[in-house]
């Protein structure tokens, strides 16, 4: 395909993938995607979708303005229940939304010539898409559901990605999480949060959080009110009178932005 | 069959990871149990070719040397606030049609996760299409809903999209496609210029269907869609709802051929209702 220019104004530019712009395309992914959870991108991953929308029918776009990659689009043709052909944009990237709108218009243009009777995306986030997509139906794939493996493991992981928060806001203070049979401490020193086995009976200053695995599961991927949690015993506080503290940790530890998910991710 | 002698069946069921040659075997029951999954090349893509790919990624049921259940597993790092949170994705469950109700999806998902524990993932995600058994299943077994990022759809040709839809939940329905089979009322469904016969997408072998059967018509407008394409992912209440709605709005019109037709069709509304 010849280098078209879209939109003359932003000085953009939409081209075929080029194996050289795949260092460029992980630092535009590393920040495109910064803004909320995602699922990692990394080249093993981009490496194995690109080649395989070659055997696809599929296209790989790339933005570009001033020699910079600005998105990057990978559109596959595929065959669905009862015959049905859809264009799917299993990855879409744009650092704004004319980058945006240019790749959706190439991908659509794409997808037409190519025969299809629909089109799936999932838009990058953080781009505000209601006038680029106000002809798109909201569309649901299916429900993402998780379960908590291990609560220890998961809450060190957290706690570790909050670190600078725990430090700012509990400074000294412990707590001791009790979910179901297992019991964790987490305490907040100076430099760093440390998190091990904790006793049966609490010590000292201690604030004992007690709740079910399924509490802590609905609390941790936010679908549960902690207010609420507390009123109805869900969860038990002891050891402090200011249970908003408590309810301030639990609101850092939770994951209250929805996850990025791409339609490679729901493959 | 009692549920202590269906139970009794499944131990002689063995479970082992992946060995290379059983993609074909997997192929195949993928696609009996969901109608078009896809070729052997979209099961190496997904699975033995994916850059994080170890055999026991891979659960395989096994009974009598014929594979009869499978379930993969993708590990993926999850990014939180640039801290990585290892992830397993369960995916592609698929049980034999003839060895379902034996409690083989729960030794499944339970395999899964153990394989997820040992390999160190401290968060299990799967995707389900909202009131399916699996989603009511991983429901009550300790799976939470996530928000995610939503998906848009632009159709290009609604007509085609709409029989694809439907095929989709008649296959994954089986009580709904009995009850369809059975009414006395040659059921047609139009979106613009184009018509088709639910008769077409419960049989392959149009033969089958009923001569003499009175026509009834139901006429969707494309903006009709905008509410059908969610309508595999309802729950009972949402999809009944939605479709009187519709009806109230004029968005689907329903045409009969005879009063009798009308009078069948509403006799026979109750079992559609039920299972839908």
């Amino acid at each position: 395909m010849s280098q078209v220019k879209l939109f003359a104004s932003c000085n953009l530019t939409i081209r075929n993938y080029r194996p050289e712009d795949l260092p460029h395309i992980l630092e535009l992914a590393d920040y495109t995607l910064a803004q909320g959870p995602h699922f990692v991108r990394d080249e093993g991953l981009l490496k194995h979708l690109i080649r395989y929308s070659h055997t696809r029918e599929g296209r790989v776009f790339v933005a570009t303005a001033h020699d910079e990659i600005k998105g990057l689009a990978i559109v596959l043709i595929e065959l669905g229940e009862h015959g049905l052909r859809f264009g799917n944009i299993v990855e879409l990237e744009a650092i704004d939304v004319p980058t945006f709108h240019a790749l959706i218009q190439a991908c659509h243009k794409y997808s037409i010539s190519m025969d299809v009777d629909a089109i799936i995306t999932a838009p990058p986030p953080g781009i505000t898409s209601n006038s680029i997509l106000n002809d798109w139906l909201p569309f649901e794939t299916g429900v993402m559901m998780g379960r908590i493996l291990s609560f220890p493991f998961l809450l060190e992981e957290l706690l570790r990605a909050n670190e600078r928060e725990m430090q700012k806001h509990f400074l000294g203070k412990s707590f001791v999480f009790r979910v179901d049979d297992e019991c964790v401490k987490v305490e907040s020193t100076g430099d760093k949060v440390t998190i091990g086995k904790a006793n049966a009976e609490p010590e000292g200053n201690d604030i004992v959080l007690t709740m079910s695995h399924q509490a802590f599961s609905k609390i941790i991927l936010c679908r549960a009110n902690l207010l609420k949690a507390w009123l109805t015993r869900k969860v038990k506080i002891k050891g402090t009178r200011n249970v908003f503290s408590v309810f301030r940790l639990l609101g850092i530890l939770r994951l209250t932005d929805r996850v990025y998910v791409s339609n490679a991710d729901r493959l | 069959m009692s549920r202590s002698k269906a139970q009794l069946q499944a131990t002689d069921i063995r479970t082992r990871p992946y060995r290379s040659g059983d993609e074909g075997q997997i192929v195949n029951l993928l696609n009996t149990c969901f109608g078009d999954w896809g070729t052997l090349e979209k099961w190496r893509f997904l699975y033995s070719e994916y850059p994080t790919f170890t055999e026991s990624d891979i659960v395989i049921l096994e009974a009598d040397g014929k594979i009869i259940a499978h379930g993969g597993i993708h590990f993926r790092n999850l990014v939180v606030k640039q801290h990585a949170l290892r992830t397993a994705t369960l995916s592609d469950a698929a049980i034999h049609p003839r060895q379902r109700g034996k409690g083989l999806y729960t030794k499944l998902v339970k395999a899964r996760l153990r394989e997820a524990n040992s390999k160190g993932a401290c968060l299990a995600l799967t995707w389900h299409l909202r009131g399916s058994n699996a989603y009511e299943h991983n429901r009550k077994t300790g799976f939470v809903e996530i928000r995610q990022s939503p998906v848009y759809m632009k159709i290009i040709r609604p007509e085609k999209v709409l029989i694809a839809g439907l095929f989709d939940l008649l296959h994954k329905n089986q009580r709904l496609r009995w009850a369809l089979e059975d009414i006395k009322v040659d059921l047609c469904l139009r979106v613009g210029e184009v018509e088709f016969g639910i008769a077409d997408l419960l049989s392959k072998n149009k033969a089958r269907v009923k001569k003499g059967k009175t026509k009834m018509q139901i006429v969707f407008a494309k903006d009709s869609l905008l509410i059908m394409a969610n309508f595999r992912n309802m729950s009972k209440f949402e999809k009944m709802r939605n479709l009187v709605l519709l009806i109230l709005l004029r968005r689907i019109k329903v045409k009969f051929g005879s009063f009798k037709g009308f009078l069948s069709l509403v006799c026979e509304s109750g079992k559609i209702v039920r299972f839908m």
